[in-house]
């Protein structure tokens, strides 16, 4: 019997071999992990902040949609400094929003909202106008939604179509319709995508919830506190 | 056995869809669009390949009573690997992708090509079987997806082909198109096969 075939017999030799591959081979996820953790926290950064600036690419100066996918880091991040600025809703401090302008002139506010899909979470980044009455538009920036039905939320027609729909009259909150995706737009209508009624409602119907939170917790719109 | 002749096996002659039956939830998931099926199946035959290569180094080490954990935490350790080079080098396939990435685990292929081959055979030829189960997938997968992005969306990997009077059938994007198209293709597969063998 070779030392081996032996070595293979004890009782414990299984547990010593899952033991031994297990520390090499989640050693080696934990490098790779911490050599590219800094260049995946870097993209996701820069990903949030060319989405947050592509939703007030209009009434930001000098930039259109053509020039914001070409650019850089450093573009990027210069616009998000001078526009952007973070604050967070009293009382508690825990939600973060985002105060947008144009030189010294406020041009809106930037909300991350969060919702449930149809098999998990469905984030957006949701532009609302100074008066906190009037969408200026959403981004979808995470959905497990079914590729092909659901998952078409974040194409551009359906993103794009939020943009101008009142949500507030007053103290009233609004509801939107939804209609048929072949239909001609509305106003307070959204089209919703054939085949994915519950996708499309939980974006809906999600969006105008969270924004009515926001507006509960007494949060005057051009107010930092 | 040669390299080439394994190869053509394991893509052809023994697909894992088609032939073996293997590998069916992911291949209804994600065939409504060709783009995801080409990620799937490119990270699934890279998954394959190294996982198939590694088990087949260490076949001799490995204690039979943990070999399948063995080969589950081998091939957990690649899909994770690839998760993350997609996520620090390629982050819009990566955002794309979402959970497809994840369910490359959970593919009965790779762990098939593991047990049948690469606990048996030396790693050279485990990884040209991987390469080769790995092709036959993709292709079954493209093939698929062809069928229904096209009738269903209209478009192939994203472009417009059908133009703007085309009504997508919604079915063709729902899961149980695939069933019928599976189901259609290993009919022609093996009446192809039947009339070849009565020749």
């Amino acid at each position: 019997m070779s030392s081996r075939t032996a070595l293979k017999e004890k009782r414990l030799y299984p547990v010593l071999f899952m033991l031994i591959l297990s520390i090499i081979l989640t050693s080696i996820l934990a490098l790779f992990f911490e050599l590219s953790k800094e260049r995946v926290a870097a993209y996701q950064e820069l990903s949030f902040r060319r989405d947050l600036i592509g939703l007030f690419q209009k009434q930001i100066s000098g930039i259109d949609n053509s020039n914001l996918a070409m650019m850089d880091i450093k573009q990027i991040n210069s616009i998000y400094e001078s526009a952007v600025t973070e604050l967070h809703i009293a009382p508690k401090q825990e939600i973060i929003y985002y105060q947008v302008k144009d030189g010294n002139q406020l041009i809106g506010f930037c909300y991350p909202f969060s919702m449930s899909g149809l098999w998990g979470t469905i984030s957006l980044l949701a532009a609302v106008d100074v008066d906190f009455s009037t969408i200026m538009g959403i981004r979808i920036t995470n959905q497990n939604e079914t590729p092909g039905l659901g998952g078409r939320i974040s194409e551009d027609w359906f993103q794009q179509q939020f943009a101008g729909h009142r949500f507030r009259a007053g103290n009233e909150f609004l509801t939107w319709e939804l209609i048929p995706e072949k239909s001609v737009p509305q106003k307070e209508a959204i089209r919703q995508i054939t085949g994915a009624t519950i996708s499309s409602r939980s974006v809906t119907d999600g969006l105008l919830m969270r924004l009515k939170q926001i507006y509960q917790l007494q949060v005057p719109a051009g107010s930092d506190k | 056995m040669k390299k080439i002749e394994i190869f053509r096996q394991s893509a052809f002659k023994e697909n894992a869809i088609i032939i073996q039956i293997l590998g069916i939830c992911s291949a209804l998931a994600v065939t409504n669009l060709m783009q995801n099926s080409l990620v799937m199946g490119l990270g699934v035959t890279f998954t394959l390949a190294l996982s198939s290569m590694t088990a087949s180094l260490i076949r001799n080490l490995i204690p039979s009573r943990v070999r399948m954990m063995a080969q589950t935490f081998i091939i957990a350790f690649y899909v994770i690997l690839v998760d993350l080079f997609l996520k620090a080098f390629l982050p819009e396939v990566s955002r794309q992708l979402g959970p497809y990435v994840g369910l490359i685990i959970t593919n009965c292929i790779i762990m098939g090509r593991l047990e049948a081959f690469a606990g048996k055979n030396p790693p050279l030829e485990s990884l040209v079987d991987g390469i080769g189960a790995g092709t036959g997938y993709t292709l079954i997968l493209l093939t698929i997806s062809f069928v229904r992005e096209l009738f269903g969306n209209g478009t192939l990997f994203g472009y417009k082909i059908l133009g703007e009077w085309w009504i997508g059938w919604s079915i063709m994007s729902l899961a149980p198109s695939a069933f019928f198209l599976l189901a259609l293709l290993i009919w022609i597969v093996e009446s192809h096969k039947s009339k070849a063998g009565s020749k």
